[in-house]
């Protein structure tokens, strides 16, 4: 069963830009993307171990910044830029994971909030390093020169396409291996009932960490892949708005899936877009969504689409 | 070797000694009932064992190799696992995948293994799952393996617990008031159930107030009041012990 | 130099006398009822505009003004207690962040739509005119809110130690269900003291807001430095939050000396860190487990 559906979907990522043509709609499909990156991150530490972090926005904004300055000053390639987003990001996790993880649940959202906080602040302030309020304009597209084919470059929407796919794919691809290992296990099981994990030997600090660097480097591919192509980055990145983003689709998503993150990233996109028309009442829906979203829906849509499937597929082999 | 060395245990919560001076042993295959009113200090002392309480002094030592003051996931992965007095399960998850969390310390696979499924993982994934199959087999959970941790009922989640608890494949298991709450038939199975625990190698500690399973399958037992030792002997001699009666009863019952 | 020097602690004793103030609700809430509650920033910002739009646009007495401001927003705290807090309070602690974010967002824009992004200013009854003593500089207003904040704080904290319904509170909030057992009406504490708390946010609010000016997002800094005072004097320590307060306000008004201002703000946060490190209950607070 589950080949032909992979197969199926494998089919249709590959050929999108043949159906997707406009480039506004291929834009909101690479925007979706790198949201789904994004949230897959803080799905790791919020959906599976069940930590709430609300500094996520931190490594996003460390992985683009990482990225830009060192595409700009240094004019390094895209390969070592990507790299480099998902390590500094990966360790800035390390260090905050270390000072946070052992913090009770409401000191964990208050202290992670609080560093995203301190790094947006010395984003801003530092003028000559990081270009202050004004941000880093002209961040160069994804380009670099590999031995024996030569130096390449994306600039197309559609290649654009590809490369955020490319560097989504196997990010889910170890996601999903990841869950499905006794790492998972620990995460869901410190979730569930931290003691009695620690009872039988999984220690808390060890696996929260896993997922909050995991994450965290989540977050800084993503940070490298939107500052490459918006091409343009400034301190905003930072700021709260994009974490309740990421919230919304971890949230609606469905917390603790594989796909969820993907289908939350796909449907807020839309949502987003859609509700542009309504200009100044669009973020007191964001608002309203988060609420009742974490009310009536904690789930998600993902398990919610998981059971109607199941029990619409009983319900054809019921014999009156 | 003696498996456990309790050596002048205390905890002072204030001015409160809540235990004091506590010395005890255990060894290999023994069965050993913790007994005493209540708030005489038994769980705490558990909790002192398992390390989800640090002492304000004395020793602990498992296998003559001190784990005083460690840390409750790294005395598990020693040998030492605990039930709690309240039911603990993992609410959302599946019996199996209980079962499956408990065996998660013995675990090999690395990094590498893991990322590109190779063999050893693999091996290992069924390894594992044949495992917990079994514990289920073994604790008379095998019909409820699907079903959720939350909807099962109060007998069913006792005994997940033990069978999440062997999963981690201790040396010493701590069961904490196993029976409580149980009816005769019940109880009956959770004897049962230890009895074959130790028959595997377990050395089993027991917090309990059913005197039934106490005098039932207890080699040796403790009987702590305000935190202290009053008494230690076979089921028999506690039984007749003044200082426990009266520690029960009030102390008009020992002479009467 | 010197003179330099002292004036940056007054400023900074001023400053941070506001930030407990601000404070002192979320204390409540947040220290004693443990509930993480983002929406205190709007509480603070409902409180300021509902006395700017009685004062300013209906002409109202100030001190009438600020106190059916406070009753207002009273009113809207009430509600939400009973409408989203209550029954989510059995799930697990980021269900009430989340709710109490969004709710945040969704206050905060409305009021950004009905009042407009332009802050504006409530007028005071008596003059604001800078008094110089010897080589500082104060202004009535802001004497007048240190007064308030140190009046309100240890009325508070009288209330909660000594009189009946504080013992009942201090049950409930450690022990629910024998506070329960022992006949408190659980549930009226609890929203009795978001109740209280959200009205002593609206009042800071409207105070402040008096002194400075008063703008849609001006909930989202106070929410900020409250949460920072809360932590730094001790959960549910009120007495401490006066302390936590005016430590915060003295060490960011000397750190602005030494290092650029604008990373000020950044003082509390380094602050609510290094102690959650180093002193988890707080510098006041008595160890226990929250």
């Amino acid at each position: 069963m589950r080949i032909p559906a992979i197969a199926a979907a494998a089919l249709g990522v590959g050929l999108l830009p043949l159906a997707v043509t406009s480039k506004y709609q291929l834009h909101l499909v690479i925007m979706a993307a790198i949201f789904a990156i994004l949230t897959m991150g803080l799905n790791l530490i919020y959906g599976y171990v069940g930590q709430l972090s609300l500094g996520h926005t931190a490594f996003f904004g460390i992985g683009a910044y990482t990225s830009a300055l060192l595409a700009l000053r240094l004019e390094l390639g895209f390969g070592w830029t990507l790299l480099a987003a998902a390590g500094l990001a990966g360790l800035a996790g390390a260090f905050i994971g270390h000072i946070t993880l052992r913090l009770r649940e409401a000191y964990f959202v208050i202290v992670t909030l609080s560093f995203s906080e301190i790094i947006y602040l010395v984003v801003v302030n530092w003028v000559d390093f990081t270009g202050g309020p004004m941000g880093l304009p002209g961040v160069p597209s994804p380009a670099g020169s590999l031995p024996g084919v030569g130096a390449w470059e994306v600039t197309s929407k559609v290649s654009y396409y590809y490369l955020t796919i490319a560097v989504l794919l196997p990010l889910v691809l170890i996601v999903y291996r990841m869950i499905r290992s006794p790492i998972g296990t620990a995460f869901v099981a410190l979730r569930e009932n931290e003691d009695l994990a620690a009872s039988v030997g999984i220690s808390a600090y060890r696996y929260a960490m896993i997922a909050f660097v995991t994450g965290a480097a989540f977050a800084g591919l993503g940070g490298s892949l939107y500052a490459h192509y918006v091409g343009f980055i400034s301190p905003e990145v930072f700021t709260f708005h994009y974490m309740i983003m990421m919230l919304i689709m971890a949230i609606i998503g469905g917390l603790g899936t594989i796909s969820g993150p993907i289908v939350g990233s796909v449907l807020f996109t839309l949502l987003s877009e859609y509700l542009r028309v309504a200009e100044k009442l669009r973020e007191p829906i964001f608002g309203a969504i988060l609420m009742v979203s974490i009310i009536f829906m904690p789930q998600g849509i993902v398990p919610l689409a998981g059971r109607l499937w199941r029990a619409l597929r009983r319900g054809r082999f019921e014999t009156p | 070797m003696r498996l456990l060395d309790v050596q002048d245990l205390s905890i002072y919560f204030g001015g409160l000694g809540a235990v004091r001076d506590l010395a005890l042993t255990l060894e290999e295959r023994e069965i050993l009932a913790v007994i005493g009113p209540n708030g005489a200090g038994k769980t705490t002392f558990f909790n002192l064992l398992s390390g989800f309480l640090k002492p304000t002094r004395g020793k602990i030592l498992f296998r003559e190799q001190e784990i005083t003051g460690l840390e409750p996931h790294r005395i598990a992965r020693r040998g030492i696992v605990r039930t709690f007095q309240s039911t603990k399960v993992f609410p959302g998850l599946t019996v199996l995948q209980g079962v499956r969390a408990g065996c998660h310390q013995r675990v090999q696979s690395s990094w590498w293994d893991i990322i590109f499924r190779s063999r050893v993982f693999r091996e290992e994934d069924r390894r594992i799952a044949a495992e917990a199959q079994g514990l289920l087999e073994f604790t008379g959970l095998s019909s409820r393996r699907d079903a959720q941790a939350k909807d099962l009922s109060y007998g069913e989640q006792r005994l997940l617990e033990v069978a999440v608890a062997l999963g981690a494949r201790p040396k010493i298991l701590l069961l904490d008031e196993p029976a409580a709450g149980m009816n005769p038939d019940e109880t009956n199975r959770m004897i049962d159930l230890v009895t074959r625990i130790r028959a595997q190698g377990v050395a089993v500690m027991l917090v309990e107030h059913n005197m039934y399973m106490v005098m039932g399958i207890s080699d040796r037992v403790v009987c702590l009041n305000y935190g202290q030792k009053i008494a230690e002997g076979t089921p028999q001699e506690i039984q007749r012990h003044p200082e426990v009666i009266a520690a029960y009863l009030g102390l008009g019952a020992a002479y009467a | 130099m010197l003179t330099e020097v002292l004036q940056q602690v007054i400023n900074g004793l001023i400053m941070g006398s506001t930030y407990a103030l601000t404070a002192v609700g979320l204390t409540m809430i947040f220290g004693m009822m443990h509930v993480v509650n983002f929406t205190h920033g709007e509480f603070y910002m409902l409180g300021g505009f509902f006395a700017f739009q009685l004062t300013a646009l209906l002409q109202l007495n100030y001190y009438l003004s600020v106190a059916l401001a406070i009753l207002a927003v009273m009113a809207v705290g009430f509600v939400c207690e009973r409408v989203l807090l209550a029954p989510l309070r059995e799930k697990s602690i980021d269900t009430t962040v989340l709710v109490t974010i969004g709710l945040s967002i969704f206050l905060q824009n409305l009021a950004l739509l009905y009042w407009g992004p332009t802050p504006k200013s409530i007028p005071l009854p008596f003059s604001n005119m800078p008094l110089r003593w010897g080589p500082m500089v104060l202004t009535w207003s802001r004497i007048l809110a240190v007064v308030i904040t140190f009046g309100l704080i240890v009325l508070v904290h009288l209330l909660i130690q000594k009189s009946l319904l504080g013992k009942a509170m201090r049950a409930t909030f450690q022990e629910k269900d024998a506070a329960r057992l022992a006949g408190i009406d659980v549930e009226r504490i609890y929203a009795l003291t978001f109740t209280l708390g959200a009205g002593l946010a609206a009042g800071a609010g409207a105070l402040l807001g008096s002194i400075f000016l008063i703008y849609p997002s001006m909930g989202n800094i106070a929410i900020l430095k409250a949460f920072i005072v809360v932590i730094l004097g001790g959960m549910g320590n009120f007495l401490g939050a006066i302390a936590g307060g005016l430590i915060l306000g003295v060490a960011e008004g000397l750190g602005a000396g030494f290092v650029s201002s604008g990373y000020k703000d950044a003082i509390g946060f380094v602050l609510v860190i290094l102690i959650l490190m180093f002193r988890p209950s707080g510098l006041f607070g008595k160890a226990r487990r929250l």
